[in-house]
């Protein structure tokens, strides 16, 4: 019979796993200064590793691994969603906010938008959306993929966006009917005049703790038509709001 | 070498130059397995999923270092992940004695996807060369490397004294070895 000398054993052990605490932390210490040693461990994990290839996967946390950037420091968060694909829907459209920039490219997205809302529905994988600080002012791009499960918020300057929007967009990678929806409506607060007209009466499901007509109310408008209302402030729809 | 190792190791180098967008990739092609490796030592998920948001970290400032002369991506990543995981189970000592109803339950839940995954070449031939062990030695071999049993637990398990546990272990891992060259 076969049998292993002192290093051989010691570092078929130490890949293998069955050392005491003790013994493994001698074996990783040993092992910087003593080559044979560590090139018989990295023998025995070649020889050992297609072991590990036949267990079970098992899927992470949703949130772990924008904890795994967050601890690298990464400026962008990705956030792992487990949500299915009507949830991933309703998050993107209620993370839409006042963006477009330019009345030019505003224009050609809805020309782009209208198009796509006459094709039959397509299997959305990717929705894309820009989000701002609440001073009216884009600073991330939101993209929601669902076939990945991955919600990516990457941090823009102003004058980026608009242009990385669009490119995303006119890529054809982005299927975007939410963003369709918002083009750039925000709340109109305080011009509501409480006669029908409150955009509860037509959101389909964000009249939970909201409906306006309790002396706060509010129209959904752009920013430039709230503008124009007498006594009006204008706010960028809220992003997170439940039910 | 297979494609999913090539692209594995274009994501590596793509990490080691920072690129975000690799990260997420390698995350997502890896995670699943990495954690299912690291959960079947630990059998604690809280703690698997720590052990895994370090080695990730560890990848992300480490895959500049990686040199796929001496393995291959997920062997790589893998063994960042056994190591730590079986520090801190030998750390921690979390595995409760004659705890054996949940380790049958986690062995009889692997045999499933062993039969249904498409088999790598040396995946095959490292199993064909555990078949040629006696069984109670191959179940020692798997239930340490797989399920981070130490001696002591081994000898408990097996009821043998630990020098029987360390001689069988020495003897089985030269047999396999030795088949492993041929």
């Amino acid at each position: 019979m076969n049998e292993l000398d002192d290093i051989e054993g010691l570092a078929a052990e130490y890949v293998l796993g069955t050392l005491s605490h003790a013994e493994r932390q001698d074996v990783a210490e040993r092992r910087r200064a003593d080559k044979a040693l560590d090139r018989a461990i990295q023998s025995w994990e070649r020889r050992l590793s297609p072991l590990a290839r036949t267990v079970s996967p098992l899927a992470p946390s949703p949130a772990l691994y924008n904890k795994i950037r967050a601890e690298i420091g990464l400026s962008q968060h990705v956030i792992s969603l487990k949500a299915r694909e009507e949830r991933l829907t309703r998050r993107a459209a209620n993370w839409r906010n006042a963006f477009i920039g330019a009345s030019a490219l505003a224009a050609s997205l809805a020309g782009i938008i209208a198009y796509r809302e006459t094709l039959p529905p397509v299997e959305a994988t990717q929705y894309v959306a820009v989000l701002n600080t609440g001073d009216d002012k884009p600073a991330f791009l939101l993209t929601v993929d669902t076939r990945t499960n991955m919600c990516v918020i990457t941090a823009k300057s102003g004058s980026a966006i608009a242009a990385t929007a669009a490119a995303l967009l006119l890529s054809g990678a982005v299927a975007s009917p939410s963003i369709a929806a918002s083009d750039a409506k925000g709340h109109c607060v305080g011009a509501n005049a409480c006669k029908g007209q409150s955009a509860c009466k037509t959101a389909k499901n964000e009249c939970g703790g909201q409906n306006a007509c309790k002396g706060q109310g509010f129209l959904e408008t752009t920013k430039a038509e709230c503008d124009k209302m007498e006594g009006a402030k204008f706010e960028p729809a809220k992003s997170d709001k439940k039910g | 070498m297979p494609p999913r190792e090539t692209k594995l190791e274009n994501l590596l180098s793509g990490i080691a130059g920072g690129d975000e967008a690799a990260f997420a990739e390698l995350y997502q092609a890896t995670s699943a397995k990495l954690l299912g490796v690291a959960f079947r030592i630990l059998r604690n998920r809280e703690l698997a999923e720590e052990v895994l948001q370090e080695a990730y970290f560890k990848v992300w400032e480490r895959a500049g270092d990686y040199n796929s002369d001496i393995a291959s991506p997920i062997t790589w990543m893998a063994t960042i992940v056994r190591n730590r995981s079986l520090d801190e189970a030998r750390r921690r000592v979390i595995r409760p004695s004659g705890d054996d109803g949940e380790l049958e339950k986690i062995e009889s839940g692997d045999e499933h996807p062993i039969a249904a995954i498409e088999r790598a070449e040396d995946v095959e031939r490292l199993l064909r060369c555990l078949d040629g062990l006696e069984p109670e030695k191959k179940e020692i071999v798997r239930l340490a490397y797989l399920d981070g049993l130490s001696r002591e637990e081994l000898a408990r398990r097996f009821e043998r004294p630990e020098g029987t546990i360390k001689t069988w272990l020495h003897r089985s891992l030269a047999q396999l070895k030795g088949c492993l060259e041929q």
